[in-house]
């Protein structure tokens, strides 16, 4: 798959005290991708966007805190709250074999061993024992574990994953 | 107060006769389970329970460390989407960031 997307982090939700650190929703995502690309486009709606340098990313209990090169105080953290930060695809750190992000999984065509189409991969859910994809087609919905019994094969470059039913998971 | 250690765990004996009847012959098929409350065995684990969550069967993977927990653990009955229109809609939406674990 083309790496030339733009995939958004998370959002600035508040600012976090006096001394112009913010508190960014990181809408799932990972501190580790945030503190490796060091440097965000932070995107308000259509109507304006800025570049940011990051200065430092800490977690204060389940709060991500992002301290940004030139904003010093905390008027200057409230003109940044709704920004969204986005970075070019291209600078995401690539992950180690067999795993891949959340986004680059989203709207794949999920398809069987024998080629029949179930839909189209539109989310992956978070659950307790391991993801589930929610694959949606014009008449069903169907949930399958993520695991490496059903997910046969992910081939990012043609937009497919190939899954093994088994018996039952339809029903 | 915990169960009694007296009277074992709680294990659905209809679903428990399936898994045993399964195990048996090495088949291997998804089964639909309502019952929540019941114990893991580890006559589960390779298995694959589709779990309701009073909406829909969530399939679970049972694995090794699974054992001795309720079924309902793992079919959570709630969403958090987090607050708000906006905000909430960008979460689901393709800037979502994660690891893809094969195997779970």
């Amino acid at each position: 798959m083309a790496r030339g997307r733009t995939v958004t982090l998370g959002e600035i939700t508040k600012p976090q005290g006096l001394k112009g650190e913010v508190r960014v929703n990181l809408s799932g995502g990972s501190v580790d991708v945030l503190e490796h690309v060091g440097r965000v486009t932070a995107v308000k709606g259509n109507a304006s966007s800025r570049v940011l340098e990051l200065e430092s990313v800490r977690i204060h209990g389940r709060t991500v805190i992002v301290r940004f090169t030139g904003v010093g105080d905390r008027s200057g953290a409230e003109d940044l709250v709704g920004y969204e930060l986005q970075v070019p695809e291209s600078e995401i750190p690539d992950l180690g074999p067999g795993q891949y992000y959340t986004y680059e999984l989203e709207g794949l065509e999920v398809v069987t061993e024998s080629g029949d189409r179930l839909g189209v991969l539109e989310e992956v859910l978070d659950l307790p024992a391991h993801d589930v994809y929610l694959v949606r087609d014009e008449r069903r919905e169907v949930l399958l574990p993520a695991t490496e019994e059903v997910v046969k094969k992910i081939d990012l470059a043609n937009g497919r994953m190939v899954v093994h039913l088994l018996e039952g998971l339809l029903e | 107060m915990p169960r009694s250690l007296k009277k074992g765990p709680y294990i659905d004996q209809k679903l428990l006769k399936r898994i045993v009847q399964m195990n048996r012959t090495g088949d291997k098929r998804v089964i639909k389970t309502w019952a929540r409350r019941s114990t893991i065995s580890p006559d589960f684990v390779g298995h694959t329970l589709a779990i309701h969550n009073g909406n829909k069967f969530v399939p679970v993977y049972i694995s090794e460390n699974m054992v001795g927990h309720k079924l309902g653990e793992f079919s959570p009955t709630r969403v958090f989407r987090g607050h708000g229109g906006r905000g909430a809609k960008a979460a689901r939406s393709a800037g979502r960031v994660g690891a893809f674990k094969p195997g779970g």
